[in-house]
């Protein structure tokens, strides 16, 4: 929203003006959300609350390299995911379920919602880290498709691209959650031999690439 | 799947957003069976999307805000990174910081204190940070709040002591290993107070003044007799109900402190501690000690200032569990006091 963003710039530039509360004021307002995609897209609570403290930490200190050009949410998230994807690499982290311990379950519909719950997060950590990233932010946390650019530094179209691969290998994986719908890697291929199947559409080089589990 | 069927599902996915090309269109519009899994990939998607939009937002951990707040404060002020190189002998940087310091406090005197239109908060002044326990799982952020202590010039750090310049300890040359750090160390008032200082919130601020055994507070009023003269309020009644009331310099004899914390008074195993608690390259130099407690468990309270810069300048304070040694800092609380 424009207001909040309004806010969440007042706040910023306070910040480099020398109020030493502003930016922690920044933080509490956003560390919901980043704890979300950094759990999300790490798969373990301790690895995603530290890659947001680093994050906000990162952030604090380089605020001057705010352009303006974005939202501060925005700016935030970006740094904060590129914390996550840098642990990825860095640890090869490799996303597990968070179980959530904190939540106690009594009726059969509560049961059968968190088991559900769990199988979708279980089949989202075994997404490729990029593929994960991106649906994270598109589909858990309504970034629009630009926006998530902004914050994953890629062309919309791959921002499209990696949110519909990874949609479709989630249809796979979460296939048993629907009895009335054919798996979609059942059809024929008639993908040209020459031709790079795995190859996003736009412009990431090929080292860059989502593999499975790993970072890119 | 295999790699044909990987490739498939991404070709018809690309299509499903889009982003496919000619020839993959051209291709799915000639199969009948491609036609209908590209069909089946749109239903399935959408509910997967529905699937993904149902899932719980997971709660933030109990602690994370205190604790990132807790980082944000150890960070030190905010300064923009393309900063101006610091150069100079290190003896004149301290004199510089501190005249700088007299020039901030004299425009803020003249000023009245500006205050932050966006916090509500006087700009330029030291919040003390959270009372509760820091989970230290990722202390690097605690350990950058040393930083702010040390002014780094040609690979040599000197710390700055709370009566800056003029004391012979003012400056400390850096030691590169916790053995040579430890007979770096100056004495330093160091209590054996045994208190727990987790009992009530204000009561590791309050004990400050005292902790320091008579040190100029940076920034204190001059003429302050006693270091609680002047302070008013709940503060200043808890330090003198609760504060340890005496300092030693001399060598030390634990009074109430918990016998476990022994080891930490060997100054190498208390310069390996402090090397673990300090970010790399940065050695905590001590204003201030007490063999305490931190919510139950013995623990040593480390005082460090925090800053040259005198009116910003207060304390860092580290609580450190009793098996804090080199390569481990069983760091159990942070705070930052003002001066």
């Amino acid at each position: 929203m424009i207001a909040d963003d309004e806010r969440d710039r007042a706040l910023l530039a306070a910040h480099v003006g020398g109020d030493p509360d502003a930016f922690a004021q920044l933080a509490r307002l956003h560390t919901g959300r980043l704890y979300a995609v950094a759990l999300r897209t790490l798969g373990d609570r301790e690895e995603a609350a530290d890659a947001v403290q680093d994050a906000l930490v990162s952030a604090y200190r380089r605020a001057e390299t705010f352009r303006g050009d974005a939202k501060v949410s925005t700016w935030l998230h970006r740094v904060a995911v590129n914390a996550c994807l840098d642990r990825l690499r860095r640890q090869a982290v490799r996303p597990t379920v968070p179980l959530s311990g904190d939540e106690t379950v009594t009726t059969r519909d509560e049961v059968q919602d968190r088991e559900r719950s769990l199988d979708v997060v279980a089949a989202l950590a075994r997404l490729p880290a990029e593929q994960r990233a991106a649906i994270v932010l598109v589909d858990l946390e309504g970034f629009s498709v630009a926006e998530t650019a902004q914050i994953l530094d890629v062309a919309t179209g791959t921002v499209k691209s990696r949110c519909s691969r990874g949609r479709a290998r989630l249809a796979v994986l979460l296939e048993h959650l629907r009895e009335d719908v054919r798996n979609p890697a059942d059809a024929p291929s008639v993908r040209p031999e020459a031709h790079d199947a795995s190859a996003e559409p736009h412009d990431r080089p090929a080292e860059a690439r989502d593999e499975p589990g790993g970072a890119a | 799947m295999n790699d044909g069927s990987d490739a498939r599902l991404d070709m018809l996915a690309d299509l499903l957003a889009g982003e496919g090309s000619e020839q993959d269109v051209d291709s799915v519009a000639d199969s009948p069976e491609l036609s209908a899994a590209l069909i089946d990939l749109g239903v399935a998607q959408a509910a997967v999307v529905a699937d993904l939009a149902r899932l719980p937002r997971p709660d933030v951990p109990a602690g994370l805000e205190d604790r990132i707040a807790a980082a944000l404060a150890a960070a030190g002020a905010y300064e923009p990174t393309a900063r101006v190189p610091v150069t100079g002998h290190p003896r004149e940087l301290a004199d510089r910081d501190q005249e700088r310091g007299r020039d901030q406090e004299r425009d803020r005197d003249q000023e009245n204190v500006p205050v932050s239109h966006v916090t509500g908060h006087p700009v330029g002044s030291v919040v003390p940070l959270r009372r509760t326990h820091v989970p230290a799982r990722n202390p690097w952020p605690l350990r950058a709040a040393a930083a702010v202590a040390i002014v780094t010039v040609g690979g040599l750090g000197f710390a700055l002591l709370p009566r800056g310049g003029d004391s012979p300890s003012a400056s400390t040359a850096a030691g590169g290993s916790a053995g040579r750090a430890a007979s770096e160390l100056p004495a330093v008032p160091t209590n054996n107070s045994g208190t727990d200082y987790a009992a009530s919130p204000g009561l590791l601020e309050a004990a400050v003044p005292t902790l320091l055994g008579g040190a100029a507070l940076v920034g204190q009023r001059a003429g302050s007799a006693s270091p609680d003269k002047g302070r008013d309020g709940p503060q200043a009644a808890a330090s003198a109900e609760s504060a340890p009331s005496t300092a030693d310099t001399s060598p030390v004899s634990p009074a109430s402190s918990d016998p476990v914390l022994d080891r930490l008074r060997s100054p190498d195993e208390l310069a390996g501690c402090l090397s673990a608690v300090s970010a790399p390259n940065v050695r905590l130099v001590p204003a201030a000690l007490d063999y305490a407690a931190w919510d139950g468990e013995p623990a040593l309270v480390v005082l460090v200032p925090t800053s040259q810069d005198a009116v910003r300048a207060g304390y860092d304070v580290f609580v450190v569990g009793a098996d804090c040694r080199a390569g481990k800092d069983d760091l159990l609380h942070f705070e930052r006091v003002p001066a």
